[in-house]
């Protein structure tokens, strides 16, 4: 019972910085009397994680009256996402907050938004720069090495694990995918028992190419103990797979994201053993933002913390989200 | 002049003799790409424990035609579009759509956008098709189109007609009452196999409308087609969802779970839809007067309309056919991976069009048969198991896909003598001219 | 074999002194060439001199195409040799061709169809503008004087699209002449020109021979070959037969030289006359041009037309290019879009025909004059194309009869008299003749009652021109009527029952077969021309 007394460690620890938050917000809050209008360059809304981001941030804004908040989706393309980010300094809003699609392309005018007064504030992927206020965004590596703790732990902790793997990447050529993958591998290096048995399979982190890969997997390995997905539609896609060749309940599948309605709900199915959320900075974005128009200062930059969730924690993480 | 026949009958007699095993050759080379991939999946699939072969066995097998089933069927409407020198890039878009409205349907209780569109699509594919069937009926048995001048015979024409026309009505309304009394609950299968291709067929329609009567490029028109249905697809899910996850069982009825199962044990059940498809298309680019026309449109467009056909009736009904297969397809889709999502076809247009060229058929149109798209489907999805089979990381797999892309076509074409012919006389390349 | 073969290089006397004066400039030795098995080409000597117009006849697969292709350099590889103005020649592309000052103007064309007459007619030859720019306003006014000297008025900007065939041809010949030319290879020059325009054209190569410039003139046509040519040089089967002075030869000969036999060429034997019953009649036809952007005004291409089509008989339209003569037929059969005014009539009933799929409905076959472009499957074998527009009569339940198929095919093959190996020959590589019958079977398979022809014999040879107008001329007698517009008056004079002659889109008159007379006819035909 070790995993529960290390969850509960660092449950308090996160329940502390959200005790720290709430604080923060209420202080925030007395001060409510002048009206901001915020804008948000978002890249993308089609994914499910950016939909999530998308939802915690209109949350947040939803908490302070005083806040108007306008989102741009730039439809994955840089070109729009520039010319999105020019409305907003045309219109000169009190903060922008710019989630973007890649550094080249944006640090240009993240720079032009800092020369024209506007504090900026870079959300999850950063740009090539330091003139804005401040950065926020999950860290992959730390998923990586929290998947890679429970994973050498699940199969049978240090010197001792055992069994075979089938890891399936998100994108070749990301750099999100090999800070998922290389603490993973990391931790696992001096166990003689373990073993990974694809290389290199990418499902681009897709529910249905995960399955076709896994469906091949299951034909060519006859003993697979653990499942590990970039995400959780691909860790799903491969469980679908087991399911239809009748051999889900052997195998562990391990996901990351951790949305609600996708991998905590799996969780709490039973699908996945455990998943590990790479938490959208939306909500914190917004509070840092408001922080700083407040007048407090604020860090250069914030790192989001992770979270493991497992059976023990899914069914309360649902019931916060409202969906049980 | 009977002289000059008899000399001619002797010119060709002994050609054709002597041709005969090899134009059986030629004819099936088609399939000898598949079998030498095949022969490589033999030779290169690892062994179970038990030291049989993985790729040669049974489940090996169905997981690949499984697998090529969805593109499969989504490549037999582009072949009937290539056919006619046309090209359809929006059929990705249309499986977005299709899986969208279909996961809704599934999973919402109540008019949602998915039923508002769904329902009187339903209801105008329907009509227009049963009118189509009874037309057909109709000239078969000799009740209509009879050409005459002769009063009697032509208000007895006219009659049958009238007739007809409130049939068609009439069942098309029946469709569109039994869709809509399944909004209160959630759709059921057959349901959603019904409204959801015809929502594709109508988006279908409408590309060959626009290419019809606006005279424009096919390419263009589905082009936009592809970019403008991938927003309404996202529409129709609504701004906050970027998937719809479908849990038969728990959000959607049990029954749904049909479409994924393997049949007897023997056989999965989008096989059976690809296979079905398969067989119908077939049967009608090889055996009727649409098909005929199909080829003859692409052979030469202008002298099929200067001979009589209706070009642009035949084109709207192609492009509708490949609309519907793809929403068909979509529905396969979502009961296999279990979520409708507006992503869901990214990048299958071109899967479908690269199988369809791989099968023989030519994109300058008129040449091609939906057996050879059944070989380049087929071709694709042995090749990827045995890559996948043999670990071969998803980076490499992507190179050598493109390789067995053009060597395929350079076999198909017939061209690869000539293309290594080139290679080693590069000297007398530059003067030759062909 | 009585053709007079090893006589083929005597010349007259008088060509004699006068070659001994001049160096010829173009010689051929041994020429040769072999395609596989098939000799396509076989130990040609031939010698062409500067200023001369030099005829070479020859029917399809003689070796004219060949021996053109050696000169200008597309085939690089044959035996023998190739000396121009003195120099040993062995080209190896169509460039090195142009630039030793060999020209070729081809039957296909050639031109860019989406660019415009003076982009074409400058197209490799670009005038640059500080070495870069396309200097557009040159190119235009270079355009203009080329266009001005050969007598022809286009706009430099038209897109060559949107030309008639015939006009293409015209800048396809102006392209030609705008180049510094030794020897200019015309290949069927005049296939699509009108009798006035092929007029104009014999000036321009009049003169060029003048300016000293050797012409190769390939042609069918036997009038203007004898109009126009000095010396007649004739192929076949890949051996030169003779190469004569025109003044030495006649008509007969010629042909005798290339078929191989005598032909009597002679207006067509009529067995039936025709009834008095009218199977077709048209009032007040007018068709305006489709209104583009761009083009400044609509225009009428054809103009309150009428006339009546008896059955039995064979209805003539004669009329310079752009007359009006497909513009007409096409209307009458419903292909073409753009408004529409007038009446037709079929067997007494007035019909209003939009489309081709009515027309046929009504018994209405049109024939157009581009056969490998709006008239045949070209990939597709002889069964298909019979089949075309009957497949729906063919057919029971959607599903045709390709038995009832190939027995209609066969039949038709067998009527026709088309050289092929069986119904399953691929069209394409059919020859001219044989594939202008395979339109025509597909067309009779549908048991029209008015056959709509136009140019029926474009690109045809002779021997197989003689046929398809006996085969005309049999098919009326069977009960057809039909319209035949063509841009050959000796053609229409010996086929039709009945001429009408267009100009600028309106009727100027009708002639009776006593009436004929190709004089009158060209003069008709230029009524309103200034």
């Amino acid at each position: 019972m070790t995993t529960r007394r290390e969850f509960a460690k660092q449950f308090i620890g996160i329940a502390a910085t959200a005790v720290a938050i709430t604080t923060i917000s209420s202080s925030v809050s007395q001060a409510e009397d002048k009206k901001y209008k915020i804008g948000f360059s978002q890249v993308t809304t089609v994914e499910p994680w950016r939909v999530q981001f998308n939802k915690d941030l209109r949350a947040e804004a939803d908490k302070h009256p005083n806040v108007e908040l306008i989102v741009a989706d730039a439809g994955d393309r840089t070109e729009k996402q520039v010319a999105d980010v020019e409305n907003f300094i045309a219109q000169q809003v009190d903060a922008l907050l710019i989630s973007p699609k890649e550094s080249a392309g944006l640090t240009g005018v993240v720079e032009k938004a800092t020369a024209a007064g506007i504090p900026v504030f870079v959300l999850d992927r950063n740009v090539d720069t330091d003139k804005f206020v401040q950065w926020v965004g999950g860290n992959n590596v730390l998923i990586g090495e929290a998947a890679g703790k429970y994973i050498l732990e699940t199969l049978g902790g240090k010197g001792k694990a055992k069994g075979n793997i089938v890891e399936i990447y998100g994108g070749l050529g990301i750099k999100a995918t090999f800070e998922r993958s290389d603490p993973v591998h990391a931790a696992l290096a001096g166990e003689a028992g373990v073993k990974f048995l694809l290389d290199k399979q990418s499902a681009d982190w897709k529910q249905d190419k995960a399955y076709d890969i896994m469906a091949t997997a299951l034909r060519n390995h006859e003993d697979i103990t653990l499942v590990y997905g970039h995400n959780d539609p691909m860790a799903y896609g491969a469980y679908l797979a087991a399911k239809d060749a009748g051999r889900e309940k052997s195998i562990i599948f391990v996901g990351v994201d951790g949305l609600p309605d996708e991998g905590v709900k799996w969780v709490h199915d039973g699908v996945l053993a455990a998943t590990f959320l790479y938490p959208t900075p939306g909500a914190e974005g917004l509070r840092q933002a408001l922080k700083h128009l407040a007048g407090e200062k604020v860090e250069k930059s914030v790192v989001l913390g992770t979270e493991p969730i497992t059976k023990a924690n899914a069914d309360e993480i649902l019931k916060r989200n409202g969906l049980m | 002049m009977t002289t000059q026949d008899r000399n001619m009958s002797q010119i060709i007699e002994p050609s054709k003799t002597t041709s005969n095993l090899l134009g059986i050759l030629l004819r099936t080379k088609l399939f000898w790409g598949l079998a030498a991939l095949y022969l490589v999946g033999i030779l290169s699939s690892p062994l179970t424990s038990a030291g049989r072969n993985i790729f040669l066995s049974y489940g090996n097998t169905t997981d690949v035609l499984r697998q090529v089933s969805v593109t499969g069927i989504v490549a037999i409407g582009m072949t009937l579009v290539i056919l006619i020198a046309g090209i359809d890039l929006s059929v990705g878009s249309l499986l977005a759509l299709g899986s969208v409205t279909c996961a809704m349907l599934l999973t919402k209780e109540g008019w949602t956008a998915a039923t508002y569109f769904g329902i009187p699509a339903t209801g105008l594919v329907v009509l227009l098709s049963s009118l189509f069937v009874m037309n057909f009926i109709g000239k078969a048995a000799g009740l209509i189109g009879q050409r005459s001048d002769n009063t009697s015979a032509k208000s007895a024409d006219m009659a049958f007609r009238s007739v007809f026309m409130l049939g068609a009505v009439v069942v098309a309304l029946l469709a569109m009452v039994w869709a809509a009394s399944q909004v209160d609950t959630k759709f059921g299968v057959l349901a959603v196999l019904l409204v959801v291709p015809c929502i594709g067929a109508v988006m279908g329609a409408l590309n060959g409308t626009l290419i019809v009567a606006g005279k424009l490029q096919p390419f263009i028109v589905t082009l936009a087609m592809m970019v403008g249905v991938l927003g309404l697809a996202r529409v129709i899910a609504g701004q906050d969802t970027a998937v719809y996850p479908v849990y038969t069982g728990t959000n959607a009825t049990i029954n749904f779970e049909n479409l994924r199962i393997l049949l007897w044990g023997v056989i999965p059940v989008p096989v059976l839809f690809f296979l079905g498809v398969l067989i119908v298309f077939q049967f009608v680019t090889r055996m009727t007067t649409f098909g005929g026309y199909l080829r003859a449109i692409g052979g030469n467009e202008e002298a099929s309309r200067l001979a009589g056909i209706n070009v642009g009736r035949i084109k709207i009904i192609t492009y509708a056919i490949s609309g519907y297969l793809a929403a068909l397809a979509s529905v396969l889709y979502v009961a296999q991976f279990r979520q409708g999502k507006p992503d869901a076809g990214v990048g299958l247009e071109l899967d479908a069009i690269a199988a369809v060229v791989i099968g023989g058929t030519s994109l300058m149109g008129g040449k091609g048969s939906v057996i050879g798209t059944l070989v380049g489907v087929l071709i694709f999805g042995f090749l990827g198991n045995i890559l996948q089979l043999n670990n071969i990381d998803s980076n490499t797999q992507l190179i050598l896909k493109g390789v067995i892309i053009i060597l395929a076509v350079l076999v198909q074409e017939g061209q690869l003598q000539s293309f290594f012919a080139g290679l080693k006389f590069k000297g007398s390349l530059g003067k030759r001219r062909p | 074999m009585n053709v007079p073969a090893q006589g083929s290089l005597e010349l007259s006397s008088r060509l004699a002194e006068d070659q001994a004066s001049r160096r010829a400039l173009v010689q051929l030795r041994h020429v040769g060439k072999r395609f596989g098995a098939v000799q396509v080409l076989r130990d040609l000597n031939l010698d062409i001199y500067p200023g001369e117009i030099h005829a070479l006849m020859g029917e399809n697969g003689a070796g004219k195409s060949t021996l053109v292709k050696i000169l200008s350099g597309v085939i690089s590889h044959f035996d023998g040799e190739v000396v121009i103005a003195g120099q040993p020649q062995h080209f190896s592309n169509p460039r090195e061709a142009e630039a030793a000052g060999v020209i070729i103007m081809h039957q296909e064309l050639s031109l860019v169809r989406e660019m415009s007459v003076a982009e074409n007619l400058t197209l490799g030859h670009e005038q640059l503008r500080f070495g870069l720019i396309v200097d557009r306003k040159a190119a235009a006014a270079k355009t203009r004087d080329l266009l001005d000297r050969f007598g022809f008025h286009l706009a430099p900007d038209t897109l060559v699209k949107t030309l008639r065939v015939g006009e293409q041809q015209i800048v396809e010949i102006v392209r030609a002449l705008s180049l510094d030319t030794k020897l200019l290879i015309m290949d069927e020059p005049t296939s699509a020109l009108s009798q006035a325009e092929t007029d104009v054209l014999m000036e321009i190569i009049r003169d060029l021979a003048l300016e000293g410039v050797a012409i190769l003139y390939i042609s069918h046509r036997m009038d203007e070959v004898f109009e126009i040519a000095d010396r007649i040089t004739v192929l076949r089967d890949g051996d030169l037969i003779g190469s004569k002075m025109a003044a030495d030869v006649d008509r007969s000969d010629v042909i005798e030289m290339m078929v191989g036999r005598r032909i009597e060429a002679n207006d067509i034997v009529r067995k039936n006359a025709a009834s008095k019953e009218n199977v077709l009649s048209v009032r007040n036809l007018t068709v305006d041009s489709q209104q583009s952007l761009g083009q400044a005004a609509q225009r009428h291409l054809v103009q309150d037309v009428s006339f009546d089509l008896q059955q039995r008989e064979i209805l003539g339209i004669a009329g310079l290019l752009g007359a009006g003569r497909t513009e007409l037929l096409e209307t009458i059969f419903g292909a073409r879009g753009g408004k529409v005014s007038g009446e037709i009539t079929i067997n007494g009933v007035p019909r209003i025909i939009a489309t081709p799929e009515e027309a046929v409905e009504h018994g209405l076959a049109l024939i157009t004059e581009d056969r490998k472009n709006t008239g045949l499957l070209l990939n597709f074998d002889i069964n298909d194309n019979v089949a075309l527009p009957s497949l729906a009569r063919w057919s029971w339940a959607g599903m045709p009869s390709f038995k009832k198929i190939t027995t209609e095919t066969q039949s038709k093959i067998r009527e026709l008299g088309i050289r092929c190996s069986g119904p399953e020959h691929i069209v394409g590589t059919l020859s001219g003749g044989n594939q202008q019958k395979v339109v025509l079977s597909k067309w009779l398979a549908t048991n029209p009652r008015i056959l709509l022809l136009d140019e029926p014999t474009r690109g045809i040879d002779i021997g197989a021109k003689d046929e398809i107008y006996q085969l005309i001329g049999q098919l009326a007698d069977q009960g057809l009527s039909i319209v035949i517009a063509s841009s050959e008056i000796p053609e229409l004079m010996a086929v039709c029952d009945r001429l009408i002659v267009l100009c600028e889109g309106r009727k100027i008159g009708e002639l009776t077969k006593k009436q004929f007379s190709a004089d009158l006819i060209k003069e008709m035909s230029m009524q309103f021309a200034e």
